[in-house]
């Protein structure tokens, strides 16, 4: 790790990425839910990065087939929620040293395809698309 | 009666206007690195009151992180993901809320992995989001 340099930690930082929940959920168990937020890909070398550009795009699938309650107990029937969705991300870390570290900046454009398949829903609402 | 909603579009951005990187650090001796950033989600992304389920959630949001890697051995990481996150009011919920806006809790996350490079350059991990 050590001698090879900012080289190898560009490398690296293709893997340090952050990963976005990118639906807003309204309306099981009426309660407010949070929004779409950045949970991060920590799984490697999260906090590995050094000065360089980082454009990269990603994917993912997610699929729940099981909602519950707020007291964390089934909603019965069947009800499913799907989404595909891909993110661009692009990184600058700049050789402008601050505090030590070097001073970046970063975005993530998420775009989603969602699918929400409810039983027994709101029986005064109508699916409205588009 | 089943309800089903589907929907495409652009979720919100998320935008880091400051991040910080430290590399060839130190812990315990061993090689350390990390990040801090700050993000804003900024509602760009499709929303429409009307629907159960949408891409963009219509508020904004503050959720900065930090994150850190250190290398046990060479080939063994850990990886941290610290993030906090303050949600703004959505000021036109869907009207099941029977609400004028809505605001979702704040929430401290965390990421915390465990890798182990088996292969050149390959790598497996373990990783649990609280």
């Amino acid at each position: 790790m050590r001698g090879k340099g900012l080289r190898y930690l560009l490398l690296k930082f293709s893997l340090v990425v952050v990963l976005c929940l990118m639906f807003a959920f309204v309306g099981l168990a009426q309660n407010v839910s949070l929004p779409p937020v950045n949970l991060g890909l920590t799984a490697f070398l999260d906090g590995v990065a050094g000065p360089g550009v980082l454009p990269e795009q990603y994917f993912e699938y997610y699929d729940g087939f099981q909602f519950n309650n707020k007291n964390g107990n089934k909603i019965p029937g069947k009800n499913s929620l799907k989404s595909f969705s891909t993110i661009t991300h692009i990184a600058y870390i700049t050789k402008l040293k601050l505090l030590g570290g070097y001073y970046g900046f970063e975005m993530l454009l998420p775009i989603a395809n969602i699918d929400l398949d409810m039983e027994g829903g709101p029986k005064d609402k109508k699916n409205r698309f588009w | 009666m089943a309800q089903r909603t589907k929907k495409t579009g652009f979720g919100d951005v998320c935008i880091s206007p400051f991040l910080l990187q430290w590399t060839d650090s130190k812990l315990f001796g061993r090689p350390f690195f990390h990040r801090f950033a700050l993000g804003i989600n900024v509602p760009t992304g499709k929303y429409n009151k009307n629907n159960d389920i949408n891409p963009g959630s219509n508020l904004y949001s503050f959720n900065s992180y930090y994150a850190f890697t250190m290398f046990i051995t060479p080939k063994l990481t850990t990886s941290w993901r610290l993030s906090y996150l303050w949600n703004s009011e959505n000021n036109n919920p869907n009207e099941m809320f029977n609400a004028n806006n809505i605001q979702p809790g704040q929430a401290f996350h965390v990421n915390y992995a465990l890798s182990y490079e088996f292969l050149n350059k390959l790598r497996v991990s373990l990783l649990a989001i609280i």
